[in-house]
């Protein structure tokens, strides 16, 4: 075929058609061709424009010992990439030699085969992306997923650290916590307890090459000492790493063998401005922490910093404030003939609750010993303080009369004048041995204990008066009973017997039911009272607990001895219930708010017991 | 399962299943693309099949080239092979005219005349590999529906294009003159 015959018949064609040559040429192409790719032009050569001209020799070998025309496949390169065409293929004679006349279909998809392929290669395309958009879904879904459980547990590691009051609970919390919130295996806290002595808590100690215990700054692994010197956080990607660290260490330091090892090593900074207070260290099972994890440990390691540093203040404050009380409170007593007395304290589990509550024994002379017992409001250091003023004042005035209700008034006078912030009960008791009587009177305490031999124990409520402090224009009331031999009074203070969500009534009964025992020492007695309300319980409250022990051997009056406490009277007014007063009274501490002097109505303990209005004006006992 | 004896008069063995693959093929692809360019795809085959033939007969008769009677006794030992019943009516420089009255594909032929590119393919290649140019006539054809098979295959090419055939050509090719269709 001559060129010139194939260019005027191919010109007119819509189809691409090409004359090759025997080595690939394109010899001529219409415009068709020109169109359908810019390599397809004469001059060109058709391995150009496909994507396999390797292969295309062998075709057009095959081709061009086929005289028939036969169908064909041209993968053409279009804009980068490949795209297949069918084509028919037939040989023709040429001037120079035999050559191949190519007709190529214009698309793929003008075919049947063509447009199936084209729908499977769509198809395939859509299952493709979606199936990658699935998965970056899923991924998305799991990474927030993640994110947002670390963030729960660090919320939960948080909400942990901020009620935990001591160092001991704070380092537990730490190790308790900390490793599912940065996603580590285990952790291991390392404490400064002193500038030079430090430390080691957790299941993981061998991970940081240091037994449990007490060890000197010197006596540390090398890369503990270091983080501690530096402040610097260190993180290691496997067991050896961590061995490499420290040449001392051993093949069981730094690592446990074949799984374990030490990940981060974090110094816990409370301030800039001084030292870490200790380490905190993350424990592997597989690999390193990722820096997500990294991030997270920082976090851990900044929150427990500031708990432990506040634990520790705590820790000192609770001591401070125990040091002070049991300075203040001596457990020895003046002896006083026929009276043996015995007393407990028990600080409350809690630092902020140390403080408030006080007791005294007075040697008044002639037989005569003075008891008194007391709760200031608040707790810490300054109620300690407070109520150290108010026991001296209390033994001072004393001695001024015989009169509880006296004392009481008069100690109240001075918590106005010289302890106006403050706020206080108190219950102060004279017991007049020769005279078998007991004298009382009651600002706003819960009733001491009268426990006769062999009859049911007895609460001294026979007269009411609000607390101390409230105002200083309350005259308190006194009451008499008699006090018969081998007899016992009980003066305590509410931690004894108050507990959370739990009414005051209850745990005067459970005293009321405790109280057994004509003939037990005073000491005894003690012991068994704290076993039976408080046991190993943790106190809520400070406790106090004075029991004062009426000797079977002393001379009583005929009278008393046989009359009771029965025999008990108040001096002028009406009794009310304590109880109920007492309660009201703490609330009223608690708030803050003075109550009136007078009320309308006091609260019943108890339908036996009677209800009564509070008296306009106290008067004084006479 | 049944007893052998009802299975044993079945005529299915490898030769008959295959043949019967080969004809459903051939059919579909009739059906699916048309006669033509199916008969250009069975010819690709039958190209294929014929370099792969021819290759074991000269290796056989330790020849790079076969002579013209070569060609023929190789055409009809071929067929025979598969079961058809070919025999030279015609030898000659300038022709080889075969009959034949049995397909090696049997029955299973009628009416798949796209089966027939591959007796064309087979005896045209191994012509144009030993004259350099060949062009095969099926005269006539059982898939058509004729008696027997008549098969021509034109050893010169003739300039004007009157005799009907398909062009083959041989490797060294002698001959550069154009193909005529068929």
């Amino acid at each position: 075929m001559r060129i010139e015959e194939f260019e005027r018949l191919a010109k007119v064609a819509d189809q691409p058609l090409l004359l090759v040559s025997a080595t690939g040429a394109i010899v001529a192409a219409n415009p068709a061709a020109a169109r359908l790719s810019p390599a397809l032009v004469a001059g060109s050569a058709l391995h150009d424009a496909i994507a396999d001209p390797i292969g295309l020799d062998e075709q057009l070998t095959r081709w061009l010992k086929l005289g028939g025309p036969v169908p064909a496949h041209l993968e053409l390169r279009q804009d980068g990439q490949t795209q297949m065409f069918r084509a028919r293929v037939g040989r023709v004679g040429g001037v120079e030699g035999p050559a191949l006349l190519l007709s190529i279909q214009h698309s793929p998809s003008d075919h049947r085969f063509g447009q199936l392929t084209d729908q499977v290669r769509r198809l395939q395309q859509e299952t493709r992306h979606r199936r990658a958009a699935e998965a970056r879904q899923q991924a998305a879904l799991a990474a927030e997923k993640a994110a947002r459980e670390q963030l729960e547990r660090l919320q939960e590691l948080t909400s942990v650290l901020a009620v935990t009051p001591t160092v001991k609970q704070t380092a537990q919390a730490l190790l308790d916590h900390g490793p599912s919130a940065v996603g580590a295996d285990d952790a291991v806290v390392v404490l400064a307890e002193r500038p030079d002595r430090f430390r080691v808590l957790g299941p993981a100690e061998s991970c940081v090459g240091a037994r449990p215990g007490r060890w000197g700054l010197e006596d540390l692994p090398l890369p503990l000492r270091a983080a501690l010197e530096d402040g610097a956080a260190r993180y290691f990607t496997s067991a050896d790493e961590v061995r490499a660290a420290d040449p001392s260490w051993g093949a069981g330091d730094g690592a446990q063998p074949g799984t374990r090892f030490l990940a981060g090593l974090l110094p816990l900074v409370a301030s800039e401005e001084h030292a870490p207070i200790g380490l905190l260290g993350f424990v592997s099972a597989t690999s390193g922490l990722s820096p997500e994890q990294q991030v997270m440990a920082q976090i851990v390691t900044a929150q427990g910093a500031q708990a432990l540093e506040r634990a520790r203040l705590y820790d000192d404050q609770r001591r401070a404030a125990e040091t002070l009380q049991r300075a203040l409170l001596p457990e020895d007593f003046p002896h006083t003939e026929g009276v043996d007395c015995a007393v407990r304290y028990l600080p409350a589990a809690e630092a902020e609750a140390v403080g408030g509550d006080w007791y005294a024994v007075i040697d008044l002379g002639d037989g005569r010993v003075g008891l008194g017992v007391g709760d200031v409001a608040g707790h810490g250091p300054a109620a300690a303080t407070a109520m150290g003023t108010m026991r001296s004042a209390l033994r001072a005035l004393a001695t001024t009369s015989d009169s509880p209700a006296e004392v009481i008034t008069a100690l109240n006078r001075f918590v106005c004048s010289q302890l106006p912030d403050e706020m206080a009960t108190c219950t102060y008791l004279i017991v007049d041995v020769h005279a078998g009587t007991l004298a009382y009177a009651n600002a706003g305490h819960l009733p001491p204990l009268l426990m006769g031999p062999s009859q049911q124990p007895t609460y001294l409520e026979e007269v009411l008066s609000p607390p101390l402090g409230v105002t200083a224009d309350v005259t308190y009331q006194g009451a008499v009973c008699t006090l018969p031999a081998r007899s016992h009074v009980v003066l305590y203070t509410d931690g004894l017997i108050e507990r959370r969500d739990e009414a005051i009534d209850v745990g005067l009964d459970r005293l009321q039911g405790a109280a057994r025992g004509d003939d037990v020492s005073p000491t005894r007695l003690c012991d068994h009272l704290l076993t039976a309300l408080v046991g190993t319980d943790s106190l809520d409250d400070d406790t106090a607990l004075l029991v004062a022990s009426i000797s079977p051997d002393r001379d009583l009056p005929d009278e008393a001895a046989s009359n009771g406490v029965d025999h008990c009277s108040a001096m002028p007014d009406s009794p009310k219930s304590l109880a109920g007063e007492h309660r009201d009274n703490k609330q009223r501490t608690r708030r803050d708010h003075p109550p009136p002097v007078a009320r309308g109505r006091i609260l019943r303990r108890r339908p036996s017991r009677r209800t009564m209005a509070f008296p306009p004006a106290l008067t004084p006992h006479a | 399962m049944p007893p052998e004896d009802m299975l044993h008069p079945l005529e299915l063995d490898r030769d008959v299943f295959l043949r019967s693959l080969v004809r459903h093929l051939a059919g579909s692809l009739e059906e699916v693309v048309g006669l033509e360019e199916a008969s250009g795809y069975i010819s690709l085959v039958g190209q294929a099949m014929g370099e792969e033939i021819l290759a074991q007969y000269a290796e056989a008769l330790d020849t790079d080239r076969l002579t013209v009677e070569q060609a023929a006794a190789v055409m009809v030992d071929l067929k025979r092979r598969i079961g058809g019943g070919f025999s030279v009516e015609q030898l000659a420089q300038d022709k080889i005219v075969l009959v034949n009255d049995a397909c090696p594909f049997g029955e299973k032929v009628l009416g798949r005349e796209s089966m027939c590119m591959m007796t064309s393919n087979v005896f045209g290649h191994v012509a144009a590999e030993s004259t350099g140019y060949a062009k095969v006539g099926l005269e006539q054809t059982i898939a058509r529906g004729n008696g027997g098979c008549r098969v021509v295959v034109h050893l010169r090419d003739d300039a004007d294009g009157t005799i009907g055939g398909r062009e083959y050509f041989g490797t060294v090719t002698s001959h550069s003159g154009g193909g005529a269709q068929e």
